[in-house]
Order: C-alpha cells, then sequence, then structure tokens
C-alpha cells in the first residue's frame, strides 16, 4: 500500500486551528524539525504531512499532489473559477473532475465580497454599480477599475450581474487600500469582521456578498495519486470530519473517491 | 489534474477538406474584388474589451504576455481588420474592401470554459454608401463561396438590429428603460420575452427626489460623515444618480403593453419576400415610426437585382448575434440545419474603435465557418 499524504497550511491562525483539530481527531502530528516542512502522525504510519500556505496547497491539491488537504474555501474557488454557495451538509465536487470538499471545518471564515466608497452614496446594490460603470464610462472614457486577487471569481460574480464594462487590477496585498490611493475605483476582496473595510471608508453593497468561505477539508481530484487508496487517508478523513460532527460528509466524499480509484 | 482542452489537430485528410473550403471561399472573395489582410491571431484585450457584448466576452480567452500585457487570443475577426484598416489610416471617405482567412477561439459557454479553436473565412466592406446595395452584395458573396465549396441548398435567415432599436425608440419607455432592454437583448437574444414575463412578477414602489434637495443632501452626508470622494466621480455625478435612482425601479417595471407588443414582434417572421409588407404592418398597428420596412423592402430589391434567388430568404424578427455591434442587417446561412455562415451590418464600430462615438461608417461583412463546411463535404 502507497504513502498517504496530507497538506495543512504552515502558519498563523490557520495552522494553530487545524493542529488542534488534528489533536481532537486523535492524530496529532509530530513536531518538525527546525526549518522542516514536512512531519508524520505518530498514530497513523504511512502518512505524511505537509505543512505549506494555504493558497499553495489550493494549487496543489488541484493539480493532485496531495490526497487530502486543509485550505480555504475561496482560493480554491478561485482557482477552479467557480462560483457556489457554501453547502454546509453537501459534500461539494469543486469543478469538473476537480478535488472534493468535504466539510467546513468552523474555522478561517471570511466573506468574499464586492465593497465600494463609502462616499458613493448613490451605490447600494449591483445595480447601482452598474450605473456607475456607465457614468464612469461616459464621463471619464475609461472603464471602472476593479481591484482583487479573486480575477476569475470577480468576472464570474460581475457576468452574473451583467456588469461587463470594467477592467480588472489585480492586487496581491493591501487591495483595501487601493480605492483611496487611486490604484482602482472598487475593490472585491476577503473580509472577516468589516473592520479594515471600514477603516478604510468602504462599504458592502447589498447584493455584493460573492460567498462565505471558510477552511475546508479537501480530498484531492482524480489522477496517479489514487491508483490505490492508503488506508490512513479515509481514517484521516473520518476522523477529522467526525471531530467537527460531519461524519456523513466524510462517509459521502470517500464513496465517491472509492468511485474513483474503481474506475 | 488540469483537463487538456480540446484543442484541433487535423491529419492529412482533415486538413485537406479544410483547405479545399479554404481556398474555394477565398477565390471568390479574391474575384469580388477584395485584398487579403492577415491581422494576428493574438490581440490586445482592450479592442475586445471595449466592443464585445457581454455574452461573448465571457467566450473570450484574455492571458498576459511576459511584459505584463493584457492580450486575448481573437475570438472574432471582424473587429481586428477594421482595427488594422484604421491603424493604416482608413478614413472612411472611400471604399475598402478586405478578406481573410483565419482561427478564432472561444471558450465553451457552458461554465467549464473549455477552449475551442475554429476556422473562419470572411470578407469586410468598410465605406460602401448604399446600404441595401451593400448588405446584399455581401449576402450574394457569402452563398455564391459556399456554392464554390459545393454547398448549394442553403437558407439565409436575416433580422435587423435596427428593428429592435426602433421599436425601444417609438415606445413610451425612459431611456433607462431602453438602455436595459438593450442590454437585456444583448445578452438572453431570442429568449428575452421568456426573460421579462419572468421578472415581470415584482412590482416596485418607485420613490422620486428632486435633484435640487439631492445636491444639499449629498453635499451634507459627505461633509457629516468626512468623506472624500474618490474614482474621479463628483458630487453633482453623486446626486444626479440618487435623484434618478427612482427611474431604475421604473425601468424594471415595463407596462404590460410593452410586454404584449415584443411578444408579438419576436413572434414575427416572413419570407423576404412578405417581410416588408408584414413589419409595415406591425409598427402601423402598434404606432410606433420604422426605417425596417423600408429598409427590408429595399434589401429584397438589390437581392433581386444582384441575381439572389430569394424563395429561401427568410426574415425572423429574433436573430439576433451576441456580438454586440450589429447595428443593421444580420443574417446567417444554415443548410441541413447546420449554420455555415453568418454576418451583419455594423455601422457604429470603427468609429468606436478610433474613438470617434459619432462617426458612422458604413460597413458589413461576414465569415464562413469552415469547420463546419469541411464536416458536410463528402
Amino acid at each position: 500500500m502507497s504513502e498517504g499524504i496530507i497538506a495543512i497550511p504552515s502558519k498563523g491562525r490557520l495552522k494553530d486551528e487545524c493542529l488542534a483539530l488534528l489533536a481532537r481527531a486523535g492524530f496529532a502530528i509530530a513536531a518538525p524539525a527546525e526549518r522542516s516542512y514536512e512531519t508524520t502522525i505518530p498514530a497513523l504510519p504511512g502518512v505524511r504531512v505537509l505543512l505549506i500556505s494555504a493558497g499553495e496547497i489550493a494549487e496543489r491539491i488541484v493539480r493532485g499532489d496531495f490526497h487530502l488537504g486543509v485550505t480555504g474555501m475561496d482560493v480554491l474557488r478561485e482557482r477552479q473559477g467557480v462560483l457556489a454557495g457554501v453547502h454546509r451538509n453537501i459534500v461539494e465536487m469543486v469543478g469538473e473532475d476537480g478535488p472534493v470538499a468535504v466539510c467546513p471545518l468552523g474555522f478561517g471564515p471570511a466573506r468574499l465580497v464586492t465593497a465600494v466608497p463609502e462616499s458613493w452614496l448613490d451605490c447600494a446594490a449591483m445595480d447601482d454599480l452598474r450605473e456607475i460603470a456607465d457614468e464612469i464610462r461616459a464621463r471619464q472614457h475609461r472603464p471602472l477599475r476593479v481591484a482583487t486577487k479573486y480575477v476569475r471569481l470577480t468576472r464570474a460574480f460581475f457576468a452574473q450581474h451583467l456588469i461587463a464594462d470594467y477592467r480588472i487590477v489585480l492586487s496581491t496585498g493591501a487591495t483595501e487600500a487601493a480605492p483611496a490611493s487611486g490604484l482602482a475605483d472598487m475593490i472585491v476582496d476577503i473580509t472577516t469582521s468589516g473592520a479594515t473595510l471600514k477603516d478604510n471608508a468602504l462599504k458592502v453593497l447589498e447584493d455584493g456578498k460573492i460567498f462565505a468561505s471558510e477552511a475546508t477539508l479537501v480530498l484531492g481530484p482524480p489522477g496517479p495519486l489514487w491508483q490505490d487508496m492508503p488506508g490512513g487517508i479515509a481514517q484521516l478523513t473520518r476522523a477529522i470530519a467526525a471531530a467537527v460532527h460531519r461524519e456523513g460528509n466524510a462517509a459521502g466524499a470517500l464513496a465517491m473517491v472509492s468511485g474513483r480509484v474503481a474506475a | 489534474m488540469i483537463r487538456a482542452a480540446s484543442l484541433r489537430s487535423l491529419d492529412a485528410i482533415a486538413a485537406a477538406r479544410l483547405d479545399a473550403a479554404r481556398q474555394a471561399a477565398m477565390g471568390v472573395f479574391a474575384y469580388a474584388g477584395y485584398a487579403l489582410v492577415e491581422p494576428s491571431v493574438v490581440a490586445p484585450a482592450d479592442i475586445f474589451l471595449e466592443r464585445l457584448g457581454e455574452r461573448f466576452r465571457r467566450q473570450t480567452c484574455f492571458f498576459e504576455d511576459g511584459t505584463g500585457q493584457e492580450l486575448c487570443l481573437r475570438p472574432e475577426i471582424t473587429i481586428p481588420v477594421c482595427r488594422l484598416a484604421l491603424d493604416g489610416g482608413y478614413d472612411g471617405s472611400s471604399e475598402l474592401k478586405q478578406r481573410y482567412a483565419g482561427s478564432v477561439f472561444r471558450l465553451a459557454a457552458d461554465g467549464a470554459g473549455a477552449l475551442t479553436q475554429s476556422a473562419q473565412a470572411g470578407v469586410e466592406f468598410l465605406g460602401g454608401s448604399d446600404a441595401a446595395c451593400a448588405d446584399a452584395s455581401i449576402i450574394a458573396l457569402a452563398l455564391k463561396a459556399l456554392e464554390a465549396c459545393g454547398i448549394d441548398e442553403t437558407r439565409v435567415v436575416l433580422g435587423d438590429a435596427g428593428a429592435f432599436g426602433d421599436l425601444l425608440a417609438g415606445l413610451a419607455l425612459s431611456d433607462r428603460q431602453r438602455t436595459r432592454l438593450m442590454r437585456l437583448f444583448d445578452a438572453h437574444g431570442s429568449t428575452l420575452p421568456e426573460m421579462l414575463e419572468a421578472e415581470s412578477a415584482e412590482a416596485p414602489a418607485p420613490r422620486r427626489v428632486d435633484l435640487g434637495r439631492a445636491r444639499i443632501e449629498v453635499e451634507a452626508e459627505l461633509d457629516a460623515r468626512k468623506l472624500t470622494l474618490t474614482g474621479g466621480r463628483s458630487p453633482e455625478d453623486v446626486a444626479l444618480r440618487i435623484a434618478d435612482r427612482a427611474g431604475r425601479e421604473q425601468a424594471r417595471h415595463l407596462p404590460e403593453e410593452v410586454r404584449r407588443v415584443l411578444w408579438k414582434m419576436f413572434g414575427r417572421a416572413a419570407p423576404i419576400a412578405d417581410a416588408a409588407a408584414k413589419m409595415e404592418v406591425f409598427f402601423r398597428d402598434i404606432g410606433v415610426p420604422s426605417g425596417t420596412a423600408d429598409r427590408l423592402s429595399a434589401l429584397h430589391t438589390a437581392l433581386v437585382a444582384a441575381g439572389v434567388d430569394t424563395s429561401q430568404i427568410v426574415y425572423d424578427a429574433q436573430v439576433h448575434a451576441p456580438l454586440g455591434y450589429y447595428t443593421g442587417l444580420e443574417f446567417r446561412i444554415e443548410t441541413a440545419r447546420v449554420t455555415v455562415a453568418g454576418g451583419g451590418r455594423y455601422d457604429a464600430l470603427v468609429g468606436e474603435l478610433a474613438g470617434r462615438p459619432a462617426w458612422r461608417v458604413p460597413a458589413v461583412g461576414c465569415a464562413l465557418f469552415l469547420d463546419a463546411i469541411a464536416g458536410l463535404t463528402p
């Protein structure tokens, strides 16, 4: 039997919560050696644990590098360009032939939102935004500029609201400062409490909430890794899901994956 | 795992078939006096972003090159040909006839967005002062090119983008409602009436605010909350829109009469010989002035004069391409239920690409869909 690979976030609160969750599930990891990003679970031989950033986990789980990973639904959906609501009790396939989101884990909450300057007193909803895009085009002879790092999700969401005349400005850090600095007119970004938006005099549009995201347990997509199913992975999936009271999700997701193994 | 796009490679037999169709079509275009141009397969994103309708834009594959320039694989070839003409100093004062052959690239509209490549050969006729004659010459040329490809059992279905515009202009609607209906027509095409029916259920309660009061309120609120307007917008812009906001609610609220007329218009279809009379009656009955009947009548005359068999040409008010730039004639040519060619009139496009929206350059063109044609020929 081949070895299983699980990837978990390497820093910050996501890492701490994740380690606590694994401990609660009965599979605490061994402390990694200094400067090492790899470790083991003493109670589960045959499973390697990689500590890497949540963004990289999303990228690499889609590519099929791991069996199991913990990452945010926001980065996963952006990677796949899939716009959908969050289904707490449903095992979700992210993208055609994509990874399977087993269950949300109850930490790392974030909302992806469309936010405009508070000074735009005339802008409360996406319909207003479409008209402002027309106004900016007519009066300033340029497109509305939207700063975001969620390029694909922004495109999909704006298309849903029939907003066509805008330009995305790629912003990978401090996106909320973009309108004040003049980089863009408005933003699409992740927010947790909304405090940062408020500090930057931005407001979320009524129907501008794209989706709510949280840390999620994810099984990798079909690929060479699934030639056979490492036993440790099934056990780990069930234990983590049970620790957040989503045993049903684990059963459903594993059934989907063993279907792949059989195929 | 990243799925490979369904990219197209042709073996010797398929390539020979495609090449035969391309040579046949391009030969006909050349004989008709159309000069060969070769616009780039890759184009700066801007020229498409600013001109394509939303439905089409979602199907365009954008990417960045190593220098950070935003590019795209061309999803159609009319815009690049017009861009090329402008770059070459074309000023609209003379006739310009150009032909091209090449691939277009589109992302599947199913949400998954796989990239597809398909081959086209087409012509663009700029600056033809007699619209009906130019339109008829393009339809005749497309039919002749298809014939050269061995396809002669064809049916031409044509529409008139101007008819919808005339209808909107003549109905008792606000500008807001007109803009919105035009956008919805571009986005939803022939399913527009169904779509409007579905949303008419919600009845909004509009509230009108006087502009003077809105100005005072906006200034006061910005001041009180110590907010600075960003994005180059002025307090006047904000006040205007606040005063006008009720208008948006009203824009959603279409009178029953208007929806009824739209249904009626979308049900219109007739052989080209009867189309003018039929549309004349339609517009007279609803009391809306329209140039559609005259345009259709002139087109019919020009088609007959050009020697085209008009028995296989029908007018259908639902025909509308999602390209977003057609201003008059729009048509597609079918054979055995396969669409093998399409085209139309786009008098506003050249001016818009030149950054002079008021500049109208009469323009009409068509493209043959070579993969479909090669698939039909034995």
